[in-house]
């Protein structure tokens, strides 16, 4: 029997599916409850928009010299800080001053599509995640007085991750968090069954991707985006640049094993552009749909886990 | 003739008359022989559960399911299995397969 299980956590909609078979259906209400359970623990602690999670008392207290963390905060900050290794500093979770400074300093929902928040000119921050100063014995971490941390990139997929590994003892399960999804096994060998969000029109959906034992995770400029003054900004930062990124890219949809490990790389490819991105996906082996600002959209590796057809080391040029 | 005929009959023993209580255990032998020929005759008109066609196999899921309840209420309950035939459809208790003719979720920018 196909369980299921629908919630909102980290702002966003939460979707648990788990095929069962066994009699013992409490065990697998329990499983569920614990999943739901599990999201809003990490939202908890770890969201930056409350004042009172772990992550934000962490903030609070940057120049304030080691500051002692939870169990959950450094096993996801130290996945932060590895991710920020591996992608040469695209991606960083030290940048939440310079989205302050832009304006993202609140929720997006009431920010109404504008903020004059900050000054509005952050410097480049490249490489400012070596600046958090760990102590594992300890699980301390320590900040300089001018960085904070924000999971944003990594939290979600993280903990969509980590249910789904929860849970596939019980059985064929998928967890989706807002888009970011990651499948663990197939009912009797059938892959989930997952649309495509058209990056361009999102009402739409492009394509049938059948998942198994992998994850998905889009990013997209077309998102969160508000105004400042005359200049159209988003959430997505370039640390060479230190503002939201210019590249040629819309949105980034990438196959990986994992979903933080997709989200990641997601975020870094739409950051870095059509040229150099590929390339950083096929050297870890994942898959992508680049869409491009001018509507292109580029297939790299094989996103459709279409047997027989590999396109590894091909890119696939399907639109204009 | 007369003197075989009686020594015959001096010879043989006089047929004694059946007790009534015997004769009672007649009819009783003849109810019994006749139910037990009903109960042969109508077990061999009884139709055999062979399929006999290919349409009448039942499908791989169906004969796992059926595997699957045997195997697990252990060996006796092998031994007395029947054939599975076209007329095993369901199997109350076992979870229904979903068929996904529809995307169970989508990607969503974020």
């Amino acid at each position: 029997m196909l369980h299921q299980r629908r919630f909102r956590a980290m702002n966003t909609d939460v979707g648990v599916w788990l095929w069962s078979t066994s009699p013992d259906r409490a065990a697998v209400a329990r499983a569920l409850d614990w999943a739901e359970a599990f999201f809003a623990h990490v939202e908890d602690e770890l969201s930056r928009f409350r004042a009172s999670s772990a992550l934000s008392r962490l903030n609070q207290a940057a120049g304030s010299g080691a500051q002692t963390v939870s169990p959950l905060l450094w096993t996801v900050l130290t996945a932060g800080l590895q991710a920020a290794n591996d992608s040469g500093g695209i991606y960083d979770p030290t940048l939440l001053r310079a989205l302050e400074q832009l304006g993202y300093d609140r929720s997006f929902e009431t920010m109404h599509g504008r903020s004059e928040a900050g000054d509005g000119t952050p410097g480049p921050t490249l490489g400012s995640w070596r600046r958090v100063r760990l102590d594992s014995e300890r699980r301390t971490v320590s900040l300089p007085a001018d960085l904070a941390l924000d999971f944003g990139g990594i939290a979600k997929g993280w903990t969509v991750d980590r249910v789904a590994l929860e849970l596939a003892p019980l059985g064929p399960v998928l967890v989706d968090a807002g888009g970011d999804l990651r499948a663990v096994g197939a009912i009797d060998g059938e892959p989930w069954p997952i649309a495509v969000q058209d990056a361009l029109t999102p009402e739409r959906d492009s394509a049938v991707i059948r998942l198994h034992d992998a994850a998905l995770a889009t990013s997209s400029i077309g998102g969160r985006r508000w105004q400042r003054g005359d200049r159209t900004l988003h959430h997505l930062i370039d640390p060479r640049t230190g503002t939201s990124a210019a590249s040629d890219l819309h949105a980034v949809t990438v196959r990986a094993p994992g979903a933080m490990a997709a989200d990641v790389a997601a975020k870094v490819v739409l950051v870095m552009g059509s040229a150099a991105g590929p390339a950083y996906l096929q050297d870890r082996g994942y898959a992508g749909l680049l869409t491009c600002l001018d509507g292109r959209a580029l297939t790299v590796g094989d996103l459709w886990q279409e047997e027989g057809e590999h396109h590894a080391t091909n890119q696939r040029h399907s639109r204009g | 003739m007369t003197a075989m005929n009686a020594e015959s009959g001096s010879s043989t023993p006089p047929r004694r008359p059946a007790a009534p209580a015997a004769r009672g255990q007649w009819w009783k032998a003849w109810v019994l022989l006749t139910g037990l020929g009903a109960t042969v005759f109508g077990w061999m008109a009884l139709p055999r559960d062979v399929p006999s066609t290919a349409t009448d196999r039942p499908s791989p899921q169906v004969s796992a399911a059926a595997e699957a309840v045997t195997s697990a209420a252990g060996p006796q309950a092998r031994v007395r299995q029947r054939p599975v035939t076209n007329r095993v459809r369901t199997l109350p208790g076992l979870p229904q397969k979903p068929v996904f003719q529809a995307p169970i979720t989508r990607t969503r920018r974020s």
